[in-house]
């Protein structure tokens, strides 16, 4: 059998109580705000291991020495010289057009020499449109440039 | 080898250029590292286990010409998937840090 308690509480005394905080939560320290966003630096860490965590997940069901074996080849084979990061990002370094096949070569310079005659000939003709003149004008007035005097 | 001019392309493209200088280092080589790791993943994926058993005897005797062209033979769109597999780690680490 359960006992009802002698005193039950007083609601009104609650409610009617004074309102000034306790002496000792008013000396509490406040606490520094709640850091949501991440650094730059952080972010870039935890995408990493979020990577390094997945490709880790799939590499625990493979062979290790076939997957060092093919690493090692991926280096010395595939990419001589590059980088697969360069792929990635489309910053392979250009190439400078340079070739050992003579043939290649004479070619090579004759579609440049021949794309330098065209550009040549289209700025002989070129005529400037009303547009082109208006935004010349512009750029007098607010002396980007200067008239060109012969 | 990557040079100072490629190296700094990619520091801007992977938009880490905010960082020091031995922190993008860092960070470059474990995009690599990771994007290589995920080749050989990809590559494996795609070998049935009969060839990946012979595949093991080529990388035993280190011949990598014989590795690349056994490669070749099974996985004709190798350098595609190389530039694939390369682009999409590139995007997926572009995606997270934005």
């Amino acid at each position: 059998m359960i006992e009802k308690p002698e005193q039950s509480l007083n609601f009104e005394d609650i409610e009617g109580g004074s309102q000034e905080p306790l002496e000792v939560i008013k000396d509490f320290p406040e606490q520094p705000e709640a850091r949501v966003e991440k650094t730059p630096e952080e972010k870039i860490d935890a995408t990493l291991e979020k990577q390094d965590a997945q490709l880790s997940f799939r590499e625990n069901s493979r062979d290790k020495t076939t997957m060092s074996g093919l690493k090692k080849w991926l280096g010395v084979a595939v990419l001589a010289g590059s980088s697969m990061l360069a792929i990635g990002c489309n910053a392979e370094k250009p190439s400078s057009g340079f070739t050992d096949n003579v043939q290649q070569n004479v070619q090579q310079r004759l579609n440049q020499k021949r794309q330098e005659i065209k550009h040549m000939k289209e700025m002989r003709n070129y005529k400037p449109g009303p547009e082109a003149q208006q935004a010349a004008k512009e750029m007098q007035e607010g002396q980007i440039i200067q008239p060109y005097d012969k | 080898m990557i040079t100072e001019e490629l190296k700094q392309n990619i520091i801007k493209e992977l938009g880490i250029e905010n960082l020091s200088d031995e922190k993008s280092a860092e960070v470059m080589e474990k995009l690599e590292e990771n994007i290589q790791r995920s080749l050989v993943l990809e590559i494996l994926d795609l070998l049935s286990p009969q060839d990946q058993k012979e595949l093991n005897v080529l990388i035993e005797t280190g011949d990598n010409l014989k590795i690349q062209a056994f490669l070749e033979a099974k996985i004709p769109s190798l350098q595609s998937l190389i530039n694939a597999v390369a682009k999409s780690a590139v995007k997926e680490f572009k995606d997270l840090t934005k």
